[in-house]
C-alpha cells in the first residue's frame, strides 16, 4: 500500500499547480456569483455546480490520458519500475493520484458551494452532489487509464469517450438500465438533473460505478503487465 | 548460490504494427556469478539495454527466460535487492535528498534506515551539500551521481548500471570506479554497461561483448585481452636489425612474432649468439579486442575464451 500512497503523492505533486489552479477557479468562480449578494438563489448554486462537475470530469480523462504517456516520455518511469513495485501497485498509485486532482478540485467546489449555499439550507444536497461527480471523475479516469495501458493519449482519450458514450446509444436503444453499463454519463446526467430540494442519489450507478473502477483497475494491472516499457532513446 | 544473474536463450523481437519484426536480442545466454564486476559490451543498437531492461523486468522476452538474484526476471520484491541505472537518466524534479527518501521508500526502506542510507549515500556520492537542491536545476554529471545514489540507496546485492559514467568528468568517473570497487570488496556483485572501455579494463573481473544480439566473447578480462596468436619475444645479445620492427632499449630487443613462429624465432636468436629474457603473449587493448569482435564482418559466432 506505502508505494500505492507515494506514487499518488507523488504524481499529486507534479501536478499541484494545476491542482492549485483548479481550486482558485473553483472559489474564484463562487465568488463571481456570492459577492455582493444576500442570499444566492438555489438556480445559482446548481448552475455553478454543475458548470464545475463538467469541468472535474474532463480533467480526470485528460489527466489519466497523458498519465502513463508522461512517465514514459521522460523516461522517469524507469527508476520507478525498476524498484521492488508491482505494476498493478504503479497504475494503482497513478489512478489514485489521478484521482486526488478532481478530489481536491471538487472539494473547493464543495466548500465553495457551501458558502454560496449557506443561506439554503441545503448544504447537505450539494455535497453528495460534488460526491456524486467525484465518482463519475473517478470512473472516467479508470476508463481512460485503461485505455492509456496499451493506446497513446489521443486514441486513448477517443476510446475512453467512445467507452463512455456507448451507455448514452444503449439506453436509448434497449432502455433506462442500460445506462448503468459504465454510469459515467448517467452520473454526470444525475447531477445536471438534480434539484438542491430533493436530491435522489442514483444507488445504483454508484455502486455499479465503485464496483467497475475496482474491475477496470485490475484489467488495466493485467493489461500493464504484458507490456514492454519501452522508452525513447534520447 | 543462485548466480546473480542468469539469461538463457533469451530472445527479443519487436514488433510493428504493420507486422514488421526487428530483433534486439537472439538466443542469448549469460551468467553472471555472485561477487564480480562484469563488463557489458557492444555498439549501439547491439542490445545491451534491452537485455538489462528484460532483466529488470521493464520488458518480456520473445522467447527464453531468466533469473536474477534466484528469481524468474520481473518478480518485483526481488528488485528490492537490486540497484538500476537508466542510462540518460531521468528524475523527478525534487531536492536530492527527498528525492532518494521517495525512490529507497519505494524499496521498501522506512524509518531510521532510511534515513541512515540516504544520508550515507550522499557522503559517499559527495551530495550531502546539495541534498535540499532541486535535482531539476543540476548539471548532466550532477544527476548522473544522483541517478547512482538512487540506485545504491538500497544497498543492492546486484547492481545493474547502464553507462553509470557517461556524464561525469575524470574525477567524477575515479570516485565511481572507487564506489564499484568498494561494493565488490563487500560481497557485491556489479553488472556494468559502458562505451568507456578503458574504464571497463580496469575494473572488470570478466567481460562479454554483444553484438547484433548476439553474444560474440565473453571471458575474464585479462585472458580476452591477451592474443593467442601473437607473442613479444624480448632478448638480450643481438643486433636490433636482425628482427623487422623491432625496439631497442637498454640493450633489450623486443620485437613481435605469430605464434606459430615462435620456435623458430627463439633459435634464430640463439644462434645469433643471443638470450632469451622473456617471450609473452601480446597484449591488446580492450578497444582492439571490440573493434576486431564488433567491426564489419566481426564477430558472428559465439566465442568463449
Amino acid at each position: 500500500m506505502i508505494p500505492v500512497l507515494l506514487i499518488a503523492a507523488n504524481f499529486l505533486r507534479e501536478q499541484r499547480w494545476l491542482t492549485v489552479l483548479l481550486a482558485l477557479y473553483a472559489v474564484g468562480g463562487a465568488l463571481l456569483f456570492g459577492l455582493g449578494e444576500a442570499k444566492v438563489p438555489s438556480e445559482d448554486v446548481l448552475f455553478y455546480l454543475k458548470q464545475q462537475a463538467a469541468y472535474a470530469i474532463l480533467f480526470s480523462v485528460f489527466l489519466a490520458a497523458s498519465a502513463i504517456h508522461n512517465e514514459r516520455k521522460t523516461r522517469r518511469i524507469l527508476a520507478v519500475l525498476s524498484k521492488a513495485v508491482e505494476r498493478r501497485d504503479y497504475l494503482a498509485g497513478l489512478l489514485l493520484g489521478v484521482m486526488s486532482v478532481p478530489a481536491i478540485y471538487c472539494l473547493a467546489i464543495a466548500l465553495a458551494g457551501t458558502w454560496l449555499a449557506r443561506h439554503s439550507g441545503a448544504v447537505k444536497e450539494l455535497w453528495a452532489l460534488v460526491g456524486v461527480t467525484a465518482l463519475a471523475a473517478l470512473l472516467a479516469a479508470a476508463v481512460t487509464l485503461f485505455f492509456t495501458t496499451f493506446l497513446g493519449p489521443l486514441f486513448a482519450t477517443t476510446a475512453a469517450a467512445l467507452a463512455m458514450g456507448a451507455p448514452i446509444a444503449l439506453e436509448r436503444a434497449l432502455g433506462h438500465s442500460w445506462g448503468n453499463v459504465l454510469p459515467v454519463y448517467s452520473l454526470a446526467v444525475s447531477v445536471s438533473r438534480a434539484t438542491l430540494a430533493a436530491t435522489n442519489l442514483p444507488w445504483p450507478a454508484i455502486v455499479i460505478a465503485a464496483g467497475e473502477v475496482i474491475l477496470l483497475w485490475l484489467a488495466s494491472a493485467v493489461t500493464f503487465s504484458r507490456r514492454d516499457i519501452t522508452v525513447a532513446v534520447e | 548460490m543462485s548466480p546473480a544473474l542468469e539469461f538463457e536463450q533469451v530472445t527479443k523481437e519487436y514488433r510493428s504494427w504493420r507486422g514488421q519484426t526487428v530483433g534486439a536480442l537472439d538466443g542469448f545466454s549469460l551468467t553472471v556469478e555472485r561477487g564480480e564486476i562484469f563488463g557489458f559490451l557492444g555498439p549501439n543498437g547491439a542490445g545491451k539495454t534491452t537485455a538489462i531492461h528484460i532483466a529488470m523486468g521493464l520488458m518480456r522476452p520473445t522467447r527464453g527466460a531468466g533469473r536474477m538474484l534466484g528469481e524468474h526476471f520481473g518478480h518485483a520484491p526481488t528488485r528490492a535487492r537490486v540497484g538500476f541505472l537508466a542510462e540518460n537518466v531521468a528524475l523527478y524534479h525534487r531536492p536530492a535528498a527527498r528525492l532518494l527518501r521517495f525512490y529507497g521508500a519505494l524499496n521498501g526502506l522506512r524509518g531510521p534506515d532510511l534515513r541512515r542510507r540516504c544520508r550515507e549515500v550522499l557522503e559517499t556520492l559527495e551530495l550531502t551539500e546539495v541534498a535540499q537542491r532541486n535535482v531539476g536545476k543540476f548539471s548532466r554529471g550532477m544527476l548522473q551521481r544522483v541517478g547512482l545514489a538512487q540506485a545504491l540507496v538500497n544497498d543492492p546485492e546486484l547492481l545493474l548500471l547502464d553507462e553509470p559514467t557517461s556524464a561525469l568528468d575524470p574525477l567524477g568517473r575515479v570516485a565511481v570506479r572507487e564506489i564499484l570497487l568498494q561494493a565488490k570488496s563487500r560481497g557485491k556483485t556489479v553488472f556494468l554497461s559502458s562505451h568507456l572501455l578503458s574504464e571497463i579494463e580496469l575494473i572488470c573481473d570478466r567481460v562479454a561483448i554483444l553484438n547484433r544480439g548476439r553474444l560474440v566473447r565473453i571471458g575474464r578480462t585479462a585472458e580476452l585481452l591477451e592474443s593467442r596468436d601473437r607473442l613479444e619475444v624480448v632478448a638480450r645479445g643481438i643486433d636490433p636489425a636482425a628482427f623487422a620492427a623491432s625496439l631497442s632499449d637498454d640493450g633489450l630487443v623486443a620485437f613481435r612474432v605469430a605464434a606459430s613462429g615462435q620456435r623458430e624465432a627463439i633459435e634464430r636468436v640463439w644462434s645469433l649468439g643471443g638470450e632469451i629474457v622473456r617471450v609473452n603473449p601480446v597484449r591488446k587493448s580492450l578497444e582492439e579486442v571490440f573493434v576486431e569482435l564488433t567491426g564489419n564482418g566481426g564477430g558472428d559466432g559465439e566465442g568463449r575464451l
